[in-house]
C-alpha cells in the first residue's frame, strides 16, 4: 500500500530531492515543452547527457528509472514499426523492399527520433515522481495555482481533496480487500461468468464500500472541524516551501540548456557561429 | 472554575422525520478546569452526542452549551470554542488528514495560523508526550490502532486545548493499545493539568476519574466518585458492569468478608484482603 | 471432522523485496468438540492462519486438511469448503449490503445453490437463532439497525450456511458490556450446532471463559497449545510472551504472591470469591 501513497517516491536525500517542488514542477513542464524543439540526434544526445546528470544527482539507481520505461515499451515499438512501414520516401533512399513493404533510411531516422522523443517525454515526469512525494506535488500545485483563486477557482479546496484522497486510498484498498474476503467466505464468486455477471457480483463489495466511505467522510469532516479547520482562511503551513538559491540556480541552468537546444534548432547566430557547418553530425 | 457548561440540554437526531431519535434529554453538567470526568453508558445512551455538543459540532435543540463563556449556538464562537475543546474520536482511521504523521499533527496549528517554526516545535512536543516522536516521518497507515490513536491525541494536543474529550477512543483498540492510550491520557491530566472528558463503556477506564457520570436514555442516571460502583445492581440493570475488583469486593462483602472502603482496582482489592506487613 | 495442520509455512509477497514471512512450521490439531482459542499479538500470524482454513489464503508449503479435505491442490471445491468453514471476520457488520435483512442473510445459502424453500427456511432459522424477531426484522434495511443488531445479522448470514466449523475473529470487538455478553452467549449456543468453534480474541476473560484449548501464537509460530487453567497459571511464561491474565486469575495470582492461599489457576469469578471466602474464614477475617 505504501506504493500507492508514495507513488514511486524513492526516499533518499539528494540535491534533486531537496529542490522546491514548485521549481521541479515548473522545470518538468518546461522540459516537456523543450523536448518538442529537439529534432537532431545531437540535440537528443545533449538531452540524454542532461538526464543522466540529473539522475546521477538524484541518487536514484539508473536501473529503477529505466524500469519505469517498461510500461511504454510496447508503445515505443509500435510507433517505430508503424512509422518505418508507412514512411513514404524517395526511391534512391530505399534500403530494402519486398512487395509493398519498403524501408527507407529516412524512415528509420524518423522512427528513431520519434522513439527517443517518447522515451525522453516519459523520463521527465518519472524523475519528478521519484524525487517528489505526491503530497509535495499537491502542495506545489496549490501554491502555483494560487493566483487562480482570485478568479474564484477553489484552489485550496481542490488541493485538500487531493491530499485527503491520497491519505484515504490505502485505507480504502485495504477495506475493499477485507469486504471481498468476507463475501468470498459467503461463497461469493468473483472469478467466473461473463463481464455482466462479474460486474453484478461486485455489488456486495461496492455497496458496503460506499456505505463505509460515506461514514468515513462524515467522521473525517467532524474531526477536521474539531481541529479548527475553516478552509484556506488564515491557514499557515508547517512545511513551508522555500524557493532558495539552489532552485534559482537550477532554473537558470535549465534556461541556458533550453537556449542551447533552441539554438541548435534555429541557428540564431549564423554570423557568429554557423551551426549548419555541423550538419555532418546529424 | 468551569470550562464547559451544559444547561438543560436537549438534542434529537433527524428531527421531524420517522427516524427521529432522542439522544439527549435534559442534561445539565459542567466540566471544571483540570478535572478528569468519565461519562459512561451503554451504546445509544446519548454519551457520544454529549461529545459533539461540547465543541459545537452539533447545537442543542433546547438549552444552552457554553465553552469558556462562549455559546456554541453562535457560529462566530466556534473557532475559539474548538481551540479550547479538542476531541479524539472513536475510529483511528477516520481522523487522520495527512499521509505523514508529523503533517497530520500539524494540521490543527496550521489551521489557527501559527508561524511555521512554532508549529514544528508544538508538533514535536506533542508527539513526544504521546511517545510517537520516533515515528514522525512515517505514514499513519503502518501504525497499530493504539499508535494511531496516540497520534490523534497529539493532533489535539498541538492545539493546546483546555479540555480533551475522548469519544470512545479506546473501543476499537486491543488491550495493549488501550493501556497505552489510558496512560497517556492519565499523564496529561495529572502532569499537564489538562481537563479530560473520557467517554467510554469500559468501566475500568472510569475508575481513575475524579467524577463519573452515568448516562441512560439521554439523561444523567447517576453521578459521583467511585462509591457508585457499590450500586452494582442498578448499573447492571442499564447494561453496564462494574469493574471486576469492585464486583468481587461487593460479593465478598455479601459473604461476610470485611472490606470497608470502595475498591476499584486489583491492587486495592488485594491490599484489603491481604495487607502488606 | 477435525482440522489437521502440519508444517504450514506462509510468506507474503514471496520473491519480492517486500517479502514477509508470516507463518513458520505451524502444526496444530483441532478436534471435534473443541472450542479452540487462538491468542497472540497483532501480527503474530493468527489471522494468516485462519484465512487458510477456508482457502482465502492458499497453502504455500505444508499440509492442511479440513474435514478430510486436502487444501493444498490448486483446484478445490471452494463452495463445499466455504460452506463447511463459516468465517466471521472482525466487525462483520461492515459486510452487510442487501436491501433487507432477509436478503442479506440469504446471500450465502443462495451462493451455495440451495433451493428457494431450503434458503427461506435456513434464513428464518438463522435470524431466530441470533435472537432477533424474524417477522419484524426480515424486511428492514440492515443499515437502519443498531450496531449490536447489525452484528447479529452478519452472524446469521454465516449461520444460515450451516457451517460445521465456525471461525470467529474478535467477535465482541467494539461492543458495550451487554452487547459483549449477548454475543458470547450466542456463540456458546451456536457451538452446540457445530463440531468446532475457533475464536481469535485479545480478551483473556473471554478466552478463558469459553475455550477448552488455547493456541498461543508468537511471531508466526505456535508457542504451544494449552488448557486455559494450565496456561494462565504460568505467570512467568505469560510475562515472557507479554500476554495478559484473565482479571480473576490476575487477582488470584497477586494474592498468591503475598502468601494468601488461593490457587493460581482460578479462571472464574465464582471460584475466586469462594477461594477468598474460604481462606478468610480459615484466617478468621470474616465477620460471620
Amino acid at each position: 500500500m505504501r506504493e500507492i501513497t508514495l507513488g514511486q517516491y524513492y526516499p533518499v536525500r539528494s540535491v534533486i530531492h531537496s529542490l522546491d517542488p514548485r521549481a521541479k514542477l515548473v522545470l518538468m513542464i518546461a522540459y516537456i515543452v523543450m523536448i518538442f524543439f529537439v529534432d537532431t540526434f545531437v540535440g537528443y544526445g545533449l538531452v540524454l547527457l542532461f538526464l543522466l546528470l540529473v539522475i546521477f544527482l538524484s541518487k536514484v539507481p539508473l536501473g529503477k528509472v529505466l524500469k519505469s520505461l517498461k510500461m511504454i515499451l510496447f508503445l515505443v515499438i509500435f510507433t517505430v514499426v508503424m512509422s518505418v512501414l508507412f514512411y513514404n520516401g524517395n526511391e534512391n533512399d530505399l534500403l530494402w523492399g519486398w512487395g509493398i513493404i519498403r524501408i527507407y533510411s529516412q524512415g528509420l531516422i524518423n522512427a528513431g527520433k520519434m522513439a527517443l522523443r517518447l522515451i525522453f517525454l516519459v523520463l521527465g515526469p518519472t524523475i519528478l515522481t521519484f524525487t517528489t512525494t505526491p503530497v509535495q506535488l499537491t502542495d506545489a500545485l496549490e501554491s502555483l495555482l494560487k493566483p487562480l483563486s482570485y478568479i474564484k477557482v477553489p484552489v485550496h479546496s481542490l488541493a485538500m481533496v487531493m491530499s485527503i484522497a491520497l491519505r484515504l486510498i490505502p485505507t480504502l484498498v485495504e477495506e475493499t480487500d477485507k469486504i471481498q474476503n468476507a463475501q468470498k467466505a459467503r461463497c461469493a464468486d468473483f472469478e467466473t461468468g461473463n463481464i455482466f455477471k462479474r460486474a453484478k457480483a461486485m455489488l456486495p463489495v461496492l455497496i458496503p464500500l460506499f456505505v463505509s466511505s460515506f461514514r468515513r467522510a462524515d467522521e473525517l469532516a467532524d474531526a477536521m472541524d474539531s481541529r479548527c479547520y475553516r478552509g484556506a482562511k488564515g491557514r499557515t503551513r508547517m512545511k513551508k516551501m522555500h524557493f532558495r538559491l539552489r532552485d534559482a540556480v537550477s532554473l537558470l541552468i535549465f534556461a541556458l540548456f533550453f537556449f542551447v537546444i533552441l539554438w541548435l534548432r534555429y541557428n540564431f547566430f549564423p554570423a557568429f557561429f554557423d551551426l549548419s557547418l555541423l550538419t555532418w553530425l546529424v | 472554575m468551569s470550562i464547559i457548561q451544559l444547561q438543560d440540554v436537549y438534542f434529537t437526531y433527524n428531527r421531524a422525520s420517522d427516524s427521529e431519535v432522542r439522544a439527549v434529554n435534559g442534561v445539565t453538567l459542567s466540566i471544571n478546569e483540570g478535572e478528569f470526568v468519565a461519562i459512561v453508558g451503554h451504546n445509544g445512551s446519548g454519551k457520544s452526542t454529549l461529545a459533539k455538543l461540547m465543541n459545537g459540532l452539533i447545537t442543542p435543540d433546547k438549552g444552552k452549551v457554553t465553552v469558556a463563556g462562549l455559546d456554541t449556538a453562535n457560529e462566530k464562537n466556534l473557532f475559539d470554542i474548538r481551540r479550547n475543546v479538542g476531541v479524539v474520536f472513536q475510529n483511528p482511521d477516520n481522523q487522520m488528514v495527512a499521509t505523514i504523521i508529523e503533517d497530520d499533527v500539524a494540521f490543527g496549528p496550521e489551521n489557527i495560523g501559527m508561524p511555521s517554526d512554532q508549529i514544528r516545535e508544538r508538533v514535536y512536543e506533542s508527539l513526544k508526550s504521546v511517545g510517537m516522536y520516533d515515528y514522525r516521518e512515517g505514514t499513519p497507515h503502518r501504525l497499530s490502532g493504539g499508535q494511531k490513536q496516540r497520534v490523534a491525541i497529539a493532533g489535539v494536543l498541538a492545539l493546546r486545548p483546555r479540555v480533551m474529550v475522548l469519544d470512545e477512543s479506546t473501543s476499537m483498540l486491543d488491550p495493549r493499545g488501550r493501556a497505552d492510550v489510558m496512560k497517556v491520557v492519565n499523564d496529561l491530566n495529572k502532569k499537564e493539568k489538562m481537563a479530560v472528558v473520557m467517554i467510554t463503556h469500559f468501566m475500568e477506564e472510569a475508575v481513575t476519574a475524579d467524577r463519573i457520570i452515568v448516562m441512560n436514555e439521554g439523561r444523567i442516571y447517576m453521578q459521583g466518585g467511585k462509591e457508585i460502583f457499590k450500586r452494582q445492581a442498578e448499573l447492571e440493570s442499564i447494561g453496564l458492569t462494574v469493574p471486576l475488583a469492585s464486583r468481587v469486593a461487593n460479593r465478598l462483602r455479601e459473604k461476610g468478608v470485611v472490606i470497608d472502603e470502595d475498591v476499584t482496582t486489583y491492587e486495592e482489592l488485594v491490599n484489603k484482603i491481604c495487607p502488606l506487613e | 471432522m477435525p482440522v489437521r495442520i502440519e508444517n504450514l509455512n506462509f510468506e507474503y509477497n514471496p520473491k519480492t523485496p517486500f517479502a514477509k514471512r508470516a507463518l513458520f512450521d505451524v502444526t496444530l490439531d483441532i478436534n471435534d468438540g473443541d472450542f479452540f482459542g487462538v491468542i497472540g499479538h497483532t501480527g503474530s500470524g493468527k489471522s494468516t492462519l485462519i484465512s487458510h482454513l477456508n482457502a482465502l489464503t492458499r497453502v504455500q508449503s505444508g499440509t492442511l486438511f479440513v474435514n478430510g479435505m486436502d487444501l493444498s491442490p490448486k483446484k478445490i471445491d471452494f463452495k463445499k469448503l466455504r460452506s463447511t468453514v463459516g468465517m466471521v471476520f472482525q466487525y462483520p457488520e461492515y459486510q452487510l449490503f442487501a436491501e433487507t435483512v432477509e436478503e442479506d442473510v440469504a446471500f450465502g445459502p443462495k451462493n451455495i445453490g440451495l433451493s428457494a424453500d431450503e434458503i427461506s427456511q435456513r434464513v428464518r432459522e438463522a435470524i431466530t437463532m441470533v435472537g432477533l424477531d424474524y417477522q419484524s426484522i426480515r424486511s428492514r434495511s440492515p443499515f437502519d439497525l443498531s450496531g449490536g443488531q447489525m452484528r447479529r445479522v452478519a452472524l446469521a448470514g454465516i449461520i444460515a450456511m450451516r457451517p460445521d466449523i465456525l471461525v470467529l475473529d474478535e467477535p465482541t470487538a467494539g461492543l458495550d458490556p451487554r452487547g459483549k455478553q449477548e454475543i458470547l452467549t450466542l456463540i456458546k449456543k451456536i457451538k452446540q450446532t457445530c463440531s468446532i468453534v475457533i475464536m481469535i480474541s485479545h480478551n483473556m476473560d473471554e478466552v478463558s471463559a469459553c475455550c477448552n484449548r488455547i493456541a498461543v501464537f508468537s511471531e508466526g509460530k505456535v508457542h504451544g497449545v494449552y488448557e486455559p487453567r494450565e496456561l494462565f497459571a504460568q505467570k512467568e511464561l505469560l510475562e515472557k510472551l507479554n500476554i495478559d491474565m484473565p482479571g480473576v486469575t490476575n487477582i488470584a495470582s497477586m494474592l498468591a504472591d503475598r502468601g494468601f492461599n488461593v490457587d493460581r489457576s482460578i479462571i472464574s469469578e465464582d471460584e475466586l470469591v469462594d477461594a477468598i471466602v474460604g481462606e478468610c474464614q480459615r484466617r478468621g477475617l470474616c465477620a460471620k
